[in-house]
């Protein structure tokens, strides 16, 4: 079965097969009209998600919380101190209806937590509990999306177990990796024989995604490669003049990864998000930091995405989708700022 | 919201730049990014339309505090004038700080644009809710206007008053849901004209400590939220950051704008600005050298919610 159709109207049926042994996660509208990842079952049913576009953000947080605890702590009557480790989430989990540029993100963070000379247990333990499905895009999702200028793909399956096209009235369903190929068996009641149509339509999804047609937003990499002689560059002292310092693009780009740990009330050892935009981030204790100033922030941000990571673990850590951009209240342009370095 | 007003900003902005010296005028392109135009060539690029949604007031801030300081013999830097271009909305919250002595009239040279509303990119080429009904389309406080004074609104209290209607455990479970949402970024807190301090208790993400910080200082550096990300520790961030905000906060909606999970924040803040209104009959920003609400309390103001 790792090639097979599954009709659009069956979704919801084998979403439900796939929840019989794993908890499952699909792009789901919340309130304000965010397009988020939900449990299913749990705070959405699988009526309300949503296939179709680009969820407003990635779904880095199922793998990698914003807030974790590690381990919590408490001093006993004689002053010893019991520590009780945090249990991994021992469940397994489909993430369905991802596109490929977060599959990417979370590829990319792979390397970062279990790819080199260490492994982070916790990112670990989650990480290989889930099984990941999912859509190819047809073309760029929105005018932010610059997956190609990145080492992407409308059309990548990297960090995907099970593709999926839409090629119409169904989704064209391909097992990528061993372990979504056996998720698949799950859905043998949902799945069909693709008629010869249905191929050609996939086909041309991957052929249109190998042109990079449609795409206006684009980094050179003759761009990315002044990268290398403008780290002392007045240039970056005008770009982040107008930038705030806030942490939105950190929070929803698919594969920054920073953290903090810290000991909280209660006894508890936390680990969350940190961003490299916060000034607490490269503070020293002596009261030295190195990036005091928005621009030196800002600067280091754009050359971990594209230069520092390239030398460390071999790929870009941008994966072209665009959110930063979108949400950026100062309207900073990720692309723009590295297209125009001088 | 025409040419017509692009022409005059430029032309002003080009006369303060030769007369007065300024560092750069603080503006908006034609694309509605924020922009800083130091040279004529620069200011050509300056534009007002509707896309134009920043309220540029925090970089104003930033340009000319970063210039304070101490020379060698001890005397106060000389800090270069800044120009920028304001809203009504934008133009009070300038007003504010200037009443609260944060910058010095003479430091700043004021373009005011009258804003008939901006669009949300968010809603598809409608108008921000904020923008729908104004009370503030017009500057207070400018050296020029750019173009002619609009028509203004009575101010939409509709929603808070829906909310004020609620009983106390419909608003917890409201405010719960609302801010439990919250991720924290700080974006609306970063963007918050009126928000200026060094260090935020509120904020563990940023300390104001440098090298002459001591060690007991730091130690005793007072921590109110914790930087895990939770109900509680949101609530105590947005909330907390409320009485900080009482007879300051001029309700022009960035904090809401900037909110990357489209929190409907200025349901806060138009209660902040109704209250301060209807129990001590003040607004605040409303004219020159007007006091600070803080420093007005009297016998009589009205503490029911005391005792």
């Amino acid at each position: 079965m790792s090639k097979s159709i599954l009709r659009k109207d069956k979704v919801a049926e084998a979403l439900s097969a796939l929840g019989k042994q794993s908890v499952v996660y699909a792009p789901v509208k919340n309130k304000r009209g965010i397009v988020e990842y939900r449990e299913l079952g749990k705070s959405a049913s699988a009526a309300e998600i949503e296939l179709d576009g680009k969820p407003d953000t990635p779904p880095k947080a199922i793998i990698f919380p914003q807030t974790e605890v590690l381990l919590t702590y408490r001093k006993d009557k004689d002053g010893k101190f019991e520590v009780t480790p945090a249990r991994p989430d021992e469940r397994e989990k489909v993430i369905f209806g991802v596109r490929p540029c977060d599959a990417i993100g979370i590829a990319v963070m792979d390397k970062v937590f279990c790819g080199g000379k260490f492994t982070d247990p916790y990112y670990k333990a989650r990480r290989e509990k889930v099984t990941i499905f999912s859509i190819a895009c047809d073309g760029p999702m929105d005018s932010y999306c610059f997956c190609p200028s990145t080492g992407g793909s409308p059309a990548a399956t990297e960090g995907s177990d099970v593709m999926m096209y839409d090629v119409g009235d169904s989704y064209y369903v391909e097992g990528v990796t061993e372990k979504g190929k056996k998720a698949l068996e799950a859905l043998k009641g949902q799945l069909g024989k693709p008629s010869p149509e249905q191929e050609g339509r996939k086909e041309a999804i991957v052929e249109k995604a190998k042109s990079g047609e449609g795409f206006t937003r684009k980094i050179s990499a003759e761009s990315i490669a002044k990268l290398d002689n403008s780290f002392d560059s007045k240039y970056w002292d005008d770009v982040a003049r107008r930038c705030l310092s806030c942490g939105a693009c950190t929070y929803y780009c698919p594969t920054c990864h920073c953290f903090d740990i810290n000991d909280e009330k209660g006894g508890e050892r936390v680990r969350t998000w940190d961003s490299c935009q916060f000034g607490i981030f490269t503070m020293h204790t002596s009261g030295h930091n190195p990036r005091a100033v928005r621009a030196q922030k800002l600067r280091n941000r754009y050359y971990h995405k594209f230069k520092y990571s390239k030398d460390n673990i071999g790929r870009y850590l941008c994966v072209g989708c665009g959110r930063c951009i979108a949400l950026c209240p100062a309207s900073l342009d990720i692309t723009k700022a590295i297209s125009e370095v001088k | 919201m025409s040419d017509l007003s692009d022409e005059r900003i430029r032309e002003e902005a080009k006369k303060a730049l030769r007369e007065k010296g300024l560092k750069c005028v603080i503006g908006w392109s034609a694309e509605g990014t924020p922009t800083f135009a130091s040279t004529e060539e620069e200011i050509d690029r300056l534009s007002f339309n509707r896309s134009c949604v920043n309220n540029l007031v925090p970089y104003l801030t930033y340009e000319i505090r970063s210039q304070r300081g101490k020379t060698r013999d001890g005397k106060d830097k000389v800090v270069v004038p800044v120009g920028v271009v304001v809203r009504g909305c934008d133009s009070k919250a300038l007003l504010l700080l200037l009443n609260e002595k944060i910058l010095a009239r003479n430091e700043v040279f004021i373009i005011g644009v009258p804003c008939s509303g901006v669009v949300d990119p968010r809603a598809g080429g409608a108008l921000f809710r904020k923008c729908v009904k104004c009370a503030m389309r017009n500057p207070v406080v400018f050296d020029v206007l750019a173009s002619e004074t609009v028509q203004e609104d009575e101010k939409d209290y509709s929603e808070v008053e829906a909310i004020e209607r609620m009983s106390q455990e419909e608003r917890w479970a409201l405010w719960e849901e609302i801010l439990g949402d919250c991720i924290r970024c700080h974006a609306c807190k970063r963007s918050c004209p009126v928000c200026y301090c060094d260090e935020c208790l509120l904020d563990p993400t940023d300390v104001a400590i440098k090298p002459d910080t001591t060690a007991e200082e730091k130690a005793h550096r007072p921590l109110w939220v914790e930087r895990s990300v939770n109900v509680p520790e949101n609530l105590v961030y947005h909330l907390a950051r409320l009485p900080h905000l009482v007879g300051r906060c001029v309700d022009c909606g960035e904090c809401e704008r900037v909110c990357p999970r489209r929190l409907p924040l200025r349901l806060l803040t138009t209660k902040l600005e109704k209250d301060v209104k209807e129990i001590f009959d003040y607004e605040a920003a409303k004219e020159e050298g007007q006091k600070p609400l803080i420093a007005m309390s009297c016998m009589e103001d009205e503490n029911g919610f005391i005792m």
